[in-house]
């Protein structure tokens, strides 16, 4: 062969190769249709980025991370969670009215008429009882939440019924957007692998016009909204997913995206970023916080005396000035003080470093010990300023920082072995006190959230009791979830370092966007305008 | 010519050489502390769902059988489902790869086009001012991080110039207006086939700076390679005879040092581009192209088997080909591999 030949026949042999393992895999389509309503003259369109784990499953009865993002402009849900400081903590979504009796085992939900779904069915109570008994029945993510449901009742079109195995505040379970969107029956028929493809069928203001697997998903308008529409909406949404924050914080420079959120960017970019170019940050109250578990199997912190000396020896406030750019509040308890339930009192514990080392004293400790901490690497600052005040009472803190699922792994598989002190940050799976106090609290025989291992069984009851009160009398309930609380107080269960702000970077130009803690990191694009 | 038991024996090695890639993948896979069943269900999940996810997707197997049904559903042609998106990995590779493959075919179109030439000048003119030149550049280009790189290239021609677009395979509003037809799944091709040249064009200016810092690595390599390589070969008995025979210089570089030197070279860039295939994930994660550098990178984030085994698979199949691939070449240009 002549060697001039031999690059040639190389590249074409490449060619042939890649062409070899790339076409039994190659899906045979056709051309997918124009989305005309995003490229109608003047149209409206905004982009957001999001993280592409996001769309790891587009399946509304097991979607359980940032896909929820897209989604809840996609879904619609029968009750929704009000923005903070309305008069009512439940807005009417797709249920107009509802009511309880039965001391709160019977929830009846009248229905909204009217209401289309994206694939032209009719929204009416066998939809209802069909999408919840089907995220009920494949029992992925927060499905738990749906197992007081034993009976779902259909008397007639617009009215369903659901009948509890024990009490339960259903109205507010059924706004959780883990699991309790409503599909047409079209929809609800269907496999993970139909929602994987990138179709739908709800009853929300936009709809799938186009997924790209890998770069991009754009929503268009459902012109059958049952809201109606107005013109300054926006007709279509362009989801960008996007992986590496250098990239985002580049398209946020570029004005490309009109929003992003702390999943997708850190807090310090977001700092830089706030001001440059038309964009700004927005920092609000979230329902997260920071909880850190003391372990009560692991020596010397099943000792009293050892944990409140933590608690004491936590310096709240300048972690809170030092991390989430300064806009952390002073947690009252495990219940964040944003939601109702919370502890009205500031937490007994405050930075007090002659107390603590008096406590190590009397627990037998003055000569010091040494202790494990186990924290997300991002959160180094706090774990360095608590170790700098911890040395300062001869208490050694070795410092474990890991990737959560690596460290929560290690964590639950062995109570007795795990670090002494765990840091959680815990978002709401259901926006109720419940949330809080049973998943981090409640004993466990197999670990999964309770990572402090803590276990009292008049706290299981009191907890209980009180979720069962919420069903019919949230002030009654919320008076018990205090109650809990103070156990907790008493037996040192945690230190709760702070309570956590939310922070997105929006355009300037989009008016109207109120962060909702319930829903966070998301917006929802019915709701904004793009400013004239 | 080729001898039939060297071809048979080599793809009989490759075989061999695929088999244990997976099985030790697969047996990698399975005996790291980490639970795909706990992720599928998502972290909310109670422990009574994770134990029937595990059960429902035979986690709770012994590995042999684990192990055997895995290889029978591949014997059948079927790569399985993601854990976690629940697509079929087939079809998402049927995405991913040919966009990989698209950037790297054309980073190293593009470094051989370039390197070899230039190699093969700087040789010639051992010490020169080119060779000097080119041997600082290559060094830079070899030593230089992908990610600054990537960085420079984005701020220079995006941010400064704004001649090309910052990021991901096609804009959206193309994408929207002039939808591709999926074809091969190379871009290039596919808007070429169905004369969609507004996207051919946006397609063409997207790859450009991607396809720019994938070729810097190779072409230094293969510069120098091809320099030196060069160099060693006009040094040799052999071309001091043909200068003595009096043959032109020309014909001297084409048929007499070229062929020798050229060897090495191909074997170098043939293995560099398999190892690209799953290597540019840095490349494409800061430009968001969607390929399966990052396809597979989720994958491990998220411990999802069937993925990482078709990549796996796919990547391996790609590297044993581009070496028999190489060799055949070595063959056929060095007629005394065979003799």
């Amino acid at each position: 062969m002549q060697p001039r030949y031999a690059l040639l026949v190389s590249l074409c042999f490449l060619a042939v190769l890649s062409g070899c393992v790339t076409a039994p895999l190659a899906p045979a389509r056709a051309q997918p249709p124009a989305v005309e309503v995003a490229l109608a003259a003047g149209a409206n369109v905004a982009h957001a980025a999001i993280e592409p784990a996001a769309f790891a499953d587009f399946d509304p009865s097991s979607a359980c991370t940032s896909e929820l993002w897209v989604l809840v402009n996609v879904y619609e849900t029968l009750t929704r969670y009000a923005p903070l400081g309305s008069q009512d903590a439940l807005e009417p979504g797709l249920a107009t009215s509802w009511a309880v009796s039965d001391e709160g085992m019977t929830w009846t939900f009248k229905l909204r008429e009217g209401v289309k779904f994206h694939d032209g069915a009719n929204f009416d109570a066998s939809a209802v009882k069909r999408s919840i008994e089907r995220t009920k029945e494949l029992g992925q993510c927060a499905a738990f939440l749906l197992e007081p449901i034993s009976e779902i009742q259909v008397p007639d079109p617009y009215t369903v019924v659901f009948n509890l195995a024990y009490p339960a505040p259903l109205d507010s379970i059924l706004a959780s957007p883990y699991g309790a969107w409503i599909m047409s029956p079209g929809a609800a028929d269907k496999d993970a692998a139909w929602f994987a493809a990138g179709n739908e069928s709800g009853t929300g203001p936009y709809r799938f016009a186009r997924y790209e697997p890998g770069q991009r998903l754009v929503v268009q308008r459902f012109d059958d909204y049952w809201r109606g529409w107005q013109p300054d909406q926006f007709d279509a949404v362009i989801f960008e997913m996007i992986d590496d924050p250098v990239a985002a914080e580049q398209m946020l420079r570029a004005g490309e995206l009109d929003f992003a959120n702390q999943v997708v960017l850190t807090a310090d970019q977001m700092a830089s970023l706030d001001g440059h170019n038309g964009l700004r940050l927005d920092a609000a109250p979230s329902l997260g916080n920071w909880v850190i578990f003391l372990n009560h199997r692991h020596p010397p912190t099943d000792d009293l005396r050892v944990r409140q000396a933590l608690a004491y020896s936590f310096p709240y406030e300048s972690v809170m000035a030092h991390t989430m750019l300064g806009k952390g509040t002073l947690a009252h308890g495990p219940v964040p003080t944003s939601l109702w339930g919370h502890d009205p009192e500031p937490s007994r514990y405050i930075e007090d470093l002659d107390q603590a080392a008096s406590l190590l004293e009397q627990a037998g400790y003055a000569s010091g010990l040494e202790l494990t901490f186990s924290y997300d690497p991002t959160e180094q600052t706090m774990a360095e300023l608590w170790q700098a005040n911890l040395a300062k009472i001869g208490v050694k803190l070795k410092l474990e920082p890991a990737d959560f699922p690596i460290r929560w792994d290690a964590a639950k598989s062995a109570p007795e072995k795990a670090p002494h002190a765990f840091l959680l940050t815990w978002a709401p799976d259901v926006v109720d006190p419940y949330s809080y106090l049973f998943n981090m609290f409640h004993s466990e025989e197999q670990p999964l959230w309770n990572l402090g291992f803590y276990s009292d069984p008049a706290f299981d009851a009191l907890v209980d009791q009180a979720r069962r009160q919420s069903a019919v009398d949230q002030t009654a309930a919320s008076a018990l979830y205090v109650d809990a609380q103070g156990m907790l107080a008493d037996d040192a269960a945690a230190i709760y370092a702070s309570d956590l702000p939310e922070f997105n970077i929006i355009a300037d130009d989009i008016q109207g966007f109120v962060t909702n803690p319930s829903y966070s990191h998301l917006v929802i694009w019915y709701d904004v305008r793009r400013k004239e | 010519m080729i001898r039939a038991d060297h071809l048979l024996r080599r793809a009989a090695t490759s075989l061999i050489v695929v088999f244990g890639v997976l099985t030790l993948t697969f047996v990698l896979t399975r005996v790291l502390p980490s639970d795909p069943a706990q992720l599928i269900a998502g972290q909310r999940a109670r422990p009574e769902q994770v134990a029937a996810i595990r059960s429902q997707l035979g986690l709770n197997r012994p590995l042999p059988e684990q192990f055997a049904r895995y290889l029978g559903s591949l014997a059948r042609g079927d790569l399985g489902r993601s854990f976690v998106t629940k697509r079929s990995v087939a079809e998402d590779l049927g995405i991913f790869l040919p966009a990989t493959l698209e950037l790297v075919l054309c980073g190293f179109a593009l470094a051989l086009v370039v390197g070899i030439p230039a190699g093969i000048l700087a040789g010639v003119n051992e010490r020169g001012a080119f060779d000097r030149v080119t041997g600082v550049a290559a060094i830079l280009g070899a030593a230089a991080p992908v990610f600054a790189l990537a960085l420079l290239a984005q701020h220079v021609f995006f941010n400064q110039l704004h001649w090309l677009p910052l990021n991901g395979r096609l804009s959206a509003e193309v994408s929207l207006a002039h939808p591709v037809t999926f074809v091969t799944g190379f871009l290039l091709v596919d808007t070429a086939l169905t004369g969609n040249w507004v996207a051919w064009r946006d397609a063409l200016g997207h790859l450009i700076l991607p396809a720019l810092v994938v070729a810097v690595y190779p072409l230094a390599i293969v510069l120098r390679m091809m320099r030196n390589s060069m160099v060693d070969v006009l040094h040799q008995p052999h071309i001091t005879v043909a200068r003595a025979k009096g043959l032109s210089e020309r014909a001297i570089l084409l048929h007499h040092a070229l062929p020798n030197a050229i060897l090495p070279v191909l074997t170098i860039a043939g293995l560099m581009f398999a190892y690209a295939i799953t290597g540019t994930l840095l490349v494409e994660l800061l430009f968001r192209w969607p390929g399966v550098g990052k396809y597979v990178a989720d994958a491990i984030v998220a411990k999802d088997f069937p993925p990482i085994l078709a990549v796996t698979l796919v990547s391996t199949v790609i590297f044993v080909g581009v070496t028999f691939l190489m060799d055949l070449l070595r063959v056929t240009l060095d007629p005394r591999v065979t003799r």
